[in-house]
């Protein structure tokens, strides 16, 4: 192999190749034995093990070139013990500054009132719009923090893993296309279980090693410093990936990934802006939609399953046919219901800028228990002890991690924050669900959830009345059977 | 230095784990709890009242009301035979009913606490004093069940012999005690009822998991190790059963729950109001054992105690209990220890 010149690095990468070479052949056999009788798969994992193995070998030739660049990048990486912790800094403003910026411009309209002059109102409108998209657009192109890494070759993460992938290629790379091809192939096992809890549980497992991996993917780089006894804090800043630890950390709080958050915040900014289409036309076309509605062939079987769909269909054709807000009339209930989706959309403001603090301040603490973490690993190297498990690693990451996020969910800021968080979020459903309710259930012919509301209210006070009665009623029997019979005391 | 033999073998270790665990986890069809006997005796719209059936005579004829907590299930107190606190109770000679509180939904979003203590369980605890023809019984509340339960015999002493309370929270003063009882205190209550309706079961326990985040992680290592001991297995599916069969809440009752004890500690302060009635502690004089878990991380101990010094009752006793809150219903020493204890307690208060 290419590896037999390099001294240092030989039995590393023939170990590597070797024990992933027979990984692979071990779990071919075992998923063979557990799909037997599903023959494309034997053909499938045949392929994909040979492809594998002819990878792992080429990988292996690379590992030598690599390693004079991994010498290069290493002495590249002096920067301060700050870098990491300024990722996320820089996330947080970020996320404050477009926040801001939009809300305080919200703010200015309200203090303003709303003009009576609808081109007025349409100018204010595309301006916020325009603002909005440039942040959307801004962060498609990967956000300015990403920019800022860039300039500090330090912080330029995507060269520094670029070059770290390189030098720990057969390792890494590797494990990491064996681990999701696993974690893939156990992916959707458990929906063959009978058992519901059992289902969960074997889910539960497959997330578990999950975590596992990506916490070996943030390891893995370090892992040549560990081989060579010189992994020190230093080279632990240096060499730690704030992107991924935060992925690593938004799963394990389950937080929405940052751009799956954009696009749920991205799909309610659009939805408010249909609302507010609506609410200026008003429901004149109502009649005419409930026309076509009823003669739909889905309107025909289960129309209450169909809502849904309705609804959409109904909101994607409105948005298409009516014209934007400068037709608004003056103060009348359609300008009321922008106003009211507009105030809505400020509360999804505030939320998202509530919602980034309230991470940043667990992307922190998640780093102070890795930094623990990669101390407490520096002294074992120097003294002389081996590392020789991710698992163990990782359950003492969790059991730093139990020690430093329950204080920090317990102090009166985070709890302060969490629970201002909380209660946004239920109020914008809240406000969502009463102008939802208004726009377009209220003329269907089923009942609305205020309705049942009602019904249940009336129901409970009509129960409570009559078990009251009750109540007396067996009292006074009681009664009448103690005057009677008089129990001893 | 790094050993990258074991790392890897750790590896292939935790795949063959998995790989065994599918098949393990495919054979089970079925995961049982609360399998003691028992008949349905009373029921009021959603609640339910259950009769454990007993094959021998019981030891005292006054008979034993459990109820546990709302916002779950009373399942785990007879989660499998060698681990049922019930089943043990019944085996000491009590004669055992049991609260079930039932699923509430949307239509129940009104239910209050009122409700609850003054109405279904003044209601059950009337039926089986009928039933047994008895003036008063023995009662036995868990955690927030126990904690209804001083409520109760706050307000009517008279139809209780004894009262027995396991984990319950009575001062909810020190807001450091742990963080749900600081986030309680800030909470937005009113927004959250008024939205929701009903208060879904996932958003507690998602809140009660941050009392130890890693949990829901680190419990599978054990579980993978558990792939070929089928009874260990069973133990932890039976478990994990439970603690996802939580059913949601009243919106009304955890209104009050939050706004008049969790954030106002009006019952410690004596200023608590039920159905009309003040609720004084000092009215709570009947015999009383207040179980506590020294490890408990849910319901701190000094909340537990503190109630103490503020009952009417002479006959009181702590008793502690080393290990955790679940501890208390399903650990060996629950069996060994604490069940034969408590019905010891209870019989001696029978005549």
């Amino acid at each position: 192999m290419s590896t037999k010149n390099n001294n240092n690095t030989k039995s590393f990468v023939d170990l590597v190749v070797e024990t992933q070479s027979s990984v692979v052949d071990q779990f071919v056999d075992a998923t063979k034995k557990l799909v037997k009788d599903v023959p494309f798969v034997h053909e499938t994992l045949d392929k994909g093990n040979q492809m594998y193995k002819d990878a792992l070998h080429g990988q292996a030739e690379m590992f030598e070139k690599t390693t004079a660049q991994m010498n290069e990048t290493t002495q590249n990486m002096n920067q301060s013990a700050e870098n990491v912790k300024n990722f996320f800094q820089q996330w947080f403003e970020n996320q404050m500054n477009w926040a801001k910026t939009t809300f305080q411009h919200q703010q200015q309209n309200a203090q303003n009132g709303f003009s009576s002059n609808p081109a007025d109102w349409s100018n204010q409108w595309q301006n916020w719009m325009q603002q909005t998209n440039q942040y959307w657009n801004q962060n498609m192109n990967m956000a300015p923090y990403y920019q800022m890494m860039s300039n500090n070759p330090f912080m330029n993460t995507q060269k520094m893993q670029h070059q770290f992938t390189e030098f720990m290629g057969p390792w890494n790379q590797q494990m990491k296309a064996y681990f999701d091809f696993m974690n893939n192939s156990f992916g959707e096992w458990w929906k063959k279980m009978p058992n519901m809890t059992a289902a969960d549980s074997f889910q539960g497992m497959n997330k578990m090693a999950e975590s596992l991996t990506k916490f070996y993917e943030l390891w893995a780089p370090m892992f040549k410093h560990f081989e060579n006894k010189n992994f020190n804090m230093e080279t632990y800043k240096e060499m730690m990936n704030p992107e991924k630890y935060k992925a690593f950390v938004d799963k394990f709080f389950s937080f929405l990934p940052d751009e799956s958050r954009k696009q749920f915040d991205e799909m309610n900014k659009q939805f408010i802006q249909s609302m507010k289409q609506l609410a200026e036309t008003g429901l004149n076309n109502y009649q005419q939609f409930k026309a076509q509605a009823q003669m739909a062939p889905w309107m025909q079987n289960s129309p209450f399953n169909q809502m849904v769909d309705i609804y959409t269909n109904w909101k994607n054709s409105m948005v298409e046919a009516v014209s934007p807000v400068s037709r608004l009339f003056e103060e009348n209930a359609n300008v009321k219901n922008a106003k009211i989706w507009n105030e809505i959309y400020d509360n999804m403001i505030t939320l998202n800028l509530k919602n980034s603090e309230l991470q940043y301040m667990v992307y922190q603490n998640s780093m102070k228990v890795m930094d623990t973490l990669a101390e407490n690993v520096a002294v074992k190297i120097q003294n002389g002890e081996q590392v020789d498990s991710v698992v163990k690693l990782f359950q003492e990451w969790m059991m730093l991690g139990d020690d430093t996020f329950t204080k920090l969910f317990q102090s009166d800021a985070y709890s302060k924050l969490m629970t201002e968080v909380s209660s946004l979020q239920l109020r914008i459903k809240k406000d969502m669900d009463i102008e939802m309710e208004k726009l377009f259930f209220s003329n269907m012919p089923i009942a609305t959830r205020t309705e049942m509301d009602e019904v249940y209210k009336n129901l409970y006070d009509l129960k409570k009345m009559y078990r009251n009665l009750e109540r007396m009623f067996n009292h006074e029997e009681e009664v009448k059977a103690e005057v009677k019979n008089p129990k001893k005391k | 230095m790094l050993n990258t033999n074991s790392i890897l073998q750790e590896f292939v270790e935790i795949n063959d784990k998995l790989q065994k665990g599918y098949q393990t986890l495919k054979q089970i069809e079925e995961v049982d709890v609360a399998t003691t006997p028992k008949e349905l005796v009373w029921e009021c719209d959603k609640v339910k009242m259950y009769h454990y059936i007993r094959e021998t005579p019981p030891k005292c004829d006054v008979p034993v009301l459990v109820s546990f907590a709302i916002m779950n299930r009373h399942d785990v107190l007879d989660l499998q035979p060698d681990r049922s606190l019930m089943k043990k109770l019944l085996e000491e000679g009590l004669d055992i009913y049991i609260m079930d509180w039932g699923y509430p939904s949307r239509a129940d979003m009104y239910l209050t606490m009122e409700d609850y203590i003054l109405g279904y369980l003044n209601d059950a605890i009337d039926f089986v004093r009928r039933r047994h023809k008895v003036n008063k019984i023995h009662k036995m509340g868990i955690c927030q069940g126990g904690l209804f339960s001083m409520i109760y015999a706050s307000i009517h002493p008279e139809k209780l012999k004894t009262l027995t309370t396991y984990v319950a929270p009575y001062d909810f003063e020190d807001a450091n005690c742990n963080m749900l009882y600081n986030w309680a205190k800030h909470l937005d209550v009113d927004t959250m009822v008024d939205t929701v309706g009903v208060v879904g079961a996932d958003m507690l326990n998602n809140a009660f998991s941050m009392l130890k985040p890693s949990m829901d992680v680190a419990k599978y290592f054990g579980v993978m190790d558990m792939m070929e001991d089928k009874d260990k297995l069973m133990n932890f599916l039976r478990m994990e059963r439970w603690k996802n069969d939580c059913p949601d809440l009243s919106g009304e009752m955890y209104r009050k729950y939050i706004k008049d004890l969790f954030r106002d500690n009006k019952l410690i302060k004596g200023t608590f109001e039920l159905g009309g009635h003040k609720v004084d502690l000092k009215n709570m004089t009947v015999p009383f054992l207040n179980v506590y878990a020294t490890e408990d991380n849910i319901i701190p101990n000094k909340s537990t105690i503190a109630v103490m010094d503020r009952i009417g009752s002479t006959d009181k006793q702590l008793y502690a209990f080393p290990g955790g809150h679940i501890g208390v219903f399903v650990g060996a020493k629950s069996q060994k220890e604490l069940a034969p204890s408590i019905a010891k307690w209870v019989m001696a208060r029978s005549s």
